[in-house]
């Protein structure tokens, strides 16, 4: 459980001190190899993840859609190397990813900051370990970066849920992962919040050159963020269709009234609905 | 509707008294409270059974405790009890914690040693004094060996609680910042513990001053257990009386004072 991580594995970008020198390198290209994923439900074998092809190039911003059970977190825990596939394997760069590794970073619906730590100790905590000169310092930016360093005493409790949310974002950039894997981050946030987080997410990751895969059911989220939307197919998951969003960036809720937008909002209901009503039928039977 | 009621009025009256002397103050004054009903009680006992080698009333006790005091004979068994405490307990507790997190967190060592845990946990500490008067004679050794068994349990098994719960996204978050060993154990997994090793050292500390009172009663010739023992047969009833209060007092005032270090222990956990 307890791995030690050779020196060797830890991203030389990791140690740069300021947030201006990013968006130049070509890191965090992602290659998805054949993931198949299969669970043992009282001893039956069930497919969760048929076989997965799945290139991301370095730099973009893709999400994984689809309703709840079609595998898009097991694809994206696969990714990060906390779940092993069945089959098939996964590189970032051209690093195998067998377990959790500094090359990428997850944010969760549900935070996973440390909550005996305070919130600059979390920030820092990344940097210290990957021999950051300045660890305090880089927390400090990465805080400032999400609007928190106010609050940098403070321990993660005594923050709302949208702070806590912003102190896991700065945690998870402060060590300038390549990949950044979002797992309905914005889940559990009213609809305000949300809509500011977004535009927010946008704004930071306009500084980072960092891939980000964002898991999400919500379509409008889907859209307004990503670069590419891989719709998922239910009952085993695999990739139904990659649709791609050419709306020009800087992006501002505005784009949400426009006719590209609505375009390929239908298309993506459309698709979505097709594997909800799959799922739908299988157990009403 | 009776407990709303209820509720509202009690709030209330809290607030009245709290308003003239402050919150410290409103908790004093009912521990005062009850400790008057409980000399009343007492001395309305002893009346009735007007024999003070059955039950002194509190004013010849307290006589008893001044006497016990003034020549210095309480504080020397209250010293005796106390060293034997504190370093049995601190015994089982540098044992205890971290034999639980190598348990908890490889599986082997688990499978191999817990059953041997749960044989042993139920045995009273007091059924062990025969062996430790066997092995260790009479005096401190044996006492150290009781009052760390008696604290070994709770400790141990509260941190092993506290190691399993250790949850797996903060493992996993931690790989993903790049922790080693020596952070993942130092800066995750014992900190996560922290709150139910707390648990255990409470609780063990607890366990720990009673079980040294029975050690004494057998296994010694000094401290708070020895006192009460060669009191009851002089039948010297309220030097018997004045050793389980002080006890009494002194288990209480250990377990307030760590409950008071917790928000140092714990300083995340007094925040919430």
């Amino acid at each position: 459980m307890i791995e030690a991580l050779s020196k060797k594995e830890i991203p030389e970008a990791s140690m740069t001190q300021s947030t201006d020198r990013l968006r130049q390198s070509n890191r965090g290209a992602i290659h998805v190899d054949k993931v198949s994923v299969e669970f043992k439900r009282n001893g039956q074998a069930f497919s969760a993840l048929a076989p997965v092809d799945l290139n991301v190039e370095a730099g973009a911003f893709v999400s994984f859609l689809g309703p709840s059970g079609c595998g898009k977190t097991t694809l994206l825990n696969v990714i990060s190397g906390m779940l092993r596939p069945t089959t098939g394997s996964v590189q970032i760069d051209d690093t195998p990813v067998t377990r959790p590794i500094p090359l990428c970073n997850v944010v969760f619906q549900q935070h996973s900051l440390f909550p005996w730590m305070k919130v600059i100790d979390n920030v820092a905590f990344g940097p210290q370990q990957l021999g950051d000169g300045d660890p305090e310092g880089t927390a400090r930016t990465f805080l400032s970066l999400v609007g928190l360093d106010k609050f940098a005493t403070l321990y993660p409790a005594q923050l709302s849920g949208g702070m806590q949310q912003r102190v896991a974002i700065a945690r998870a950039l402060a060590t300038y992962p390549p990949v950044l894997l979002m797992d309905e981050p914005f889940g559990a946030l009213d609809a305000q919040t949300r809509t500011i987080m977004q535009e927010e997410l946008l704004k930071i990751w306009a500084n980072f050159s960092t891939t980000v895969i964002f898991v999400t059911h919500d379509i409008d989220e889907a859209i307004y963020l990503s670069d590419r939307i891989v719709v998922m197919r239910t009952a085993p998951g695999s990739v139904k269709e990659v649709i791609d969003v050419p709306i020009p960036r800087p992006r501002t809720p505005k784009i949400m009234q426009s006719e590209v937008f609505s375009r390929i909002r239908l298309r993506v209901i459309d698709l979505i609905r097709e594997e909800t009503l799959k799922i739908f039928n299988s157990t009403e039977r | 509707m009776m407990n709303l009621t209820g509720t509202i009025g009690g709030g209330g009256r809290q607030g009245w008294i709290a308003a003239v002397v402050g919150l410290a103050g409103t908790t004093v004054i009912w521990i005062f409270a009850s400790y008057a009903l409980f000399v009343v009680t007492w001395n309305i006992a002893a009346g009735v059974l007007d024999n003070p080698v059955l039950l002194p009333s509190a004013g010849l006790t307290l006589d008893a405790a001044a006497q016990l005091i003034s020549s210095g004979i309480l504080l020397s068994d209250v010293l005796a009890s106390l060293k034997r405490v504190v370093l049995g307990f601190a015994m089982a507790a540098s044992i205890a914690i971290p034999l639980a997190m190598l348990m908890a967190f490889f599986s082997t060592l688990r499978r191999l040693t817990m059953p041997i845990v749960q044989l042993l946990r139920p045995i009273p500490p007091i059924a062990w004094i025969p062996l430790a008067v066997l092995w260790f004679g009479i005096g401190d050794p044996p006492s150290y060996f009781i009052t760390a068994i008696a604290a070994f349990f709770p400790i141990f098994l509260n941190a092993f609680e506290g190691g399993i719960s250790v949850e797996k996204r903060h493992i996993h978050a931690a790989q993903f910042l790049g922790a080693g060993r020596r952070a993942m154990i130092m800066k995750i997994i014992v900190p996560s513990s922290m709150p139910y090793i707390w648990t255990g050292v409470i609780v063990g500390l607890g366990q720990s001053w009673m079980a040294v009172v029975t050690a004494e009663l057998i296994a010694a010739q000094s401290g708070l257990g020895y006192m009460i023992q060669n009191s009851r047969i002089n039948l010297e009833t309220a030097n018997v009386l004045v050793g389980m209060i002080t006890i009494g007092l002194l288990g209480s005032l250990m377990v307030a004072g760590l409950r008071y270090l917790e928000r140092y222990v714990l300083p995340w956990k007094a925040t919430q």
